[in-house]
């Protein structure tokens, strides 16, 4: 006798039981999001000539945990996450690195890791919008010291405007919305007109700050429309410009938790906008929409970033910067027509060739 | 008598198995929808699926200890236990990112293990409704012999 007995039944049951599991798998999967479209723009994109395809230098980091804090001729300087004080200096070329670690002249410090750091030389800034507190100091020697003064400048997001000044993206109690501002020595000046509320005022408003030395104009990027506004280094509004793609109105769901009060998304936004820098007269934002005639292969299999002109808001055009090693873009930034991209734990440089070109449009 | 035992095991390991498994779901509900709505193929349907997976596991566990549903609810262990496979083959593969549901002890599992640790589950339901066959069919034999030793006594 067998040990085992399969009757003919028993083995139909089990093959029914086997294609009702496959079955399930498969129905869940055509009805997720995973098989619809990637959203299209109705919009065309026009590439640069040069095409990314291979780095021109590399450098392994090791962790994954560095940003890039700021550029000069021939060094790029990397902040870190986890280790706030810990800076890394690359030569523009990958080929040298040294790692500082930053002397913070500060008496205590709550949650140092929220400490920001960017480098423009001759000085470098540490922000840490929950002291709150900015610090300065010299890149020559790497110590910090307390900048700003006043203790009620709470901030989520800034950066430096010129030497004395910084962007705040603050959160305004009285109207629980996002509002923007600008810190300089003892003052803090409000500017209320500048973010335009959506939705809620808080996730509709969401985005990043730049400054352009160059160009003297702040910059905020808009995540969930396409958007930007350009003000001077006053923070008085020039134009508010708009990315190529249609999506004027964000699109987000915010659920209110009854218990806390809080307020969170309910469902994965519909972000327009990604990662974002401004370099000289130009700003570069990764594009999370497709346009008409974007393979969605490549799309997917890399970042595709848009180029503005910060002077009107014209787009100049596109380039694509494929993943490294299956990894996404965390970081990049635009320096001397060098793109600096940091994906995972490796720092790539590609030569854009594109700064003589599009200058003369 | 040995193959009938070994299909006692089989049976209580799915029934430990399914009860701790619904048990810790029910008790972190909160959280386990949660972690459904991050899952690409589930998000929409997160709080139905929610209750639906535990509730299922806790009748399977119920029928499993009911000898005439023994067969159906082995079948059904065989069927559960090869979706979440499925389910987790899929998610590692074809994921843009990688969620875990998974409640108590199996959350410190990695993936590989995880799916290991199915795998056996999978056998073991295909080896329980052989044994189950088997044990049928003992049944039956025993039953035949009995009822021959009854005929050959009434006659």
């Amino acid at each position: 006798m067998k040990a085992l007995q399969f009757k003919r039944s028993s083995r139909l049951t089990l093959a029914c039981c086997t294609l009702l599991s496959v079955g399930i798998i498969v129905t869940l999967y055509a009805l997720s999001p995973l098989t619809r479209d990637i959203p299209r723009g109705g919009f065309e994109r026009s590439f640069f000539a040069k095409k990314l395809t291979t780095p021109d230098a590399l450098i392994d980091l090791e962790v994954n945990s560095f940003y890039i804090a700021g550029t000069d001729h021939g060094h790029v300087y990397l902040g870190n996450t986890t280790a706030p004080f810990h800076v890394a200096v690359v030569s523009s070329d990958l080929k040298d690195s040294s790692h500082v670690m930053l002397k913070v002249h500060m008496e205590s410090i709550l949650e140092p890791r929220q400490f920001k750091l960017q480098v423009k030389p001759p000085y470098f800034y540490l922000m840490h919008g929950l002291e709150p507190a900015i610090l300065r100091g010299l890149v020559k020697n790497w110590e910090a010291y307390p900048f700003m003064t006043g203790n009620d400048y709470y901030f989520v997001e800034s950066t430096p405007i010129g030497k004395e000044a910084f962007a705040l993206r603050s959160y305004d109690g009285n109207s629980n919305e996002y509002i923007l501002a600008r810190k300089a020595a003892n003052q803090l000046e409000f500017k209320p007109s500048l973010l335009t509320k959506q939705i809620d005022g808080i996730f509709c408003v969401d985005g990043t700050l730049h400054y352009s030395q160059n160009a003297k104009r702040m910059v905020y990027v808009y995540f969930y429309r396409n958007q930007f506004i350009v003000a001077d280094s006053n923070m008085d509004l020039q134009y508010r410009g708009h990315t190529i793609d249609t999506f004027s109105r964000a699109r987000l769901e915010i659920a209110q938790i009854k218990k806390s009060g809080k307020k969170m998304l309910a469902k994965p936004p519909l972000q327009v906008n990604g990662l974002s820098c401004v370099a000289d007269d130009k700003l570069y934002i990764q594009s999370t929409v497709l346009a008409d005639n974007d393979s969605p292969e490549t799309f997917m299999n890399g970042a595709t970033i848009d180029a503005y002109s910060i002077k009107n808001g014209a787009y100049l055009g596109s380039l694509h910067v494929p993943n490294y090693k299956n990894q996404r873009l965390n970081n990049f930034q635009v320096s001397n027509g060098i793109l600096f991209a940091i994906f995972d734990q490796y720092l790539l440089t590609y030569d854009l060739e594109i700064s003589e070109h599009t200058n003369q449009k | 008598m040995k193959a009938i035992n070994l299909l006692d095991i089989i049976v209580f390991s799915f029934v430990i198995l399914f009860i701790y498994a619904a048990t810790n779901k029910l008790a972190t509900y909160d959280l386990f929808v949660a972690q459904l709505g991050k899952s690409p193929l589930i998000m929409n349907y997160a709080p139905s699926i929610a209750w639906m997976i535990p509730t299922l596991e806790l009748i399977l566990a119920i029928a499993l200890l009911i000898r005439k549903l023994l067969l159906a609810a082995l079948f059904g262990c065989f069927t559960l236990m090869l979706t979440f496979t499925l389910y987790i083959g899929f998610i590692i593969n074809f994921s843009p990112y990688v969620p875990c549901s998974c409640g108590g002890i199996l959350n410190s599992l990695g993936w590989t293990e995880h799916m290991l640790f199915n795998i056996i589950f999978i056998v073991l339901a295909v080896l329980g409704i052989g044994l189950h066959a088997k044990q049928a069919a003992l049944v039956a034999a025993e039953k035949f012999s009995i009822d021959q030793q009854n005929e050959s006594a009434s006659i």
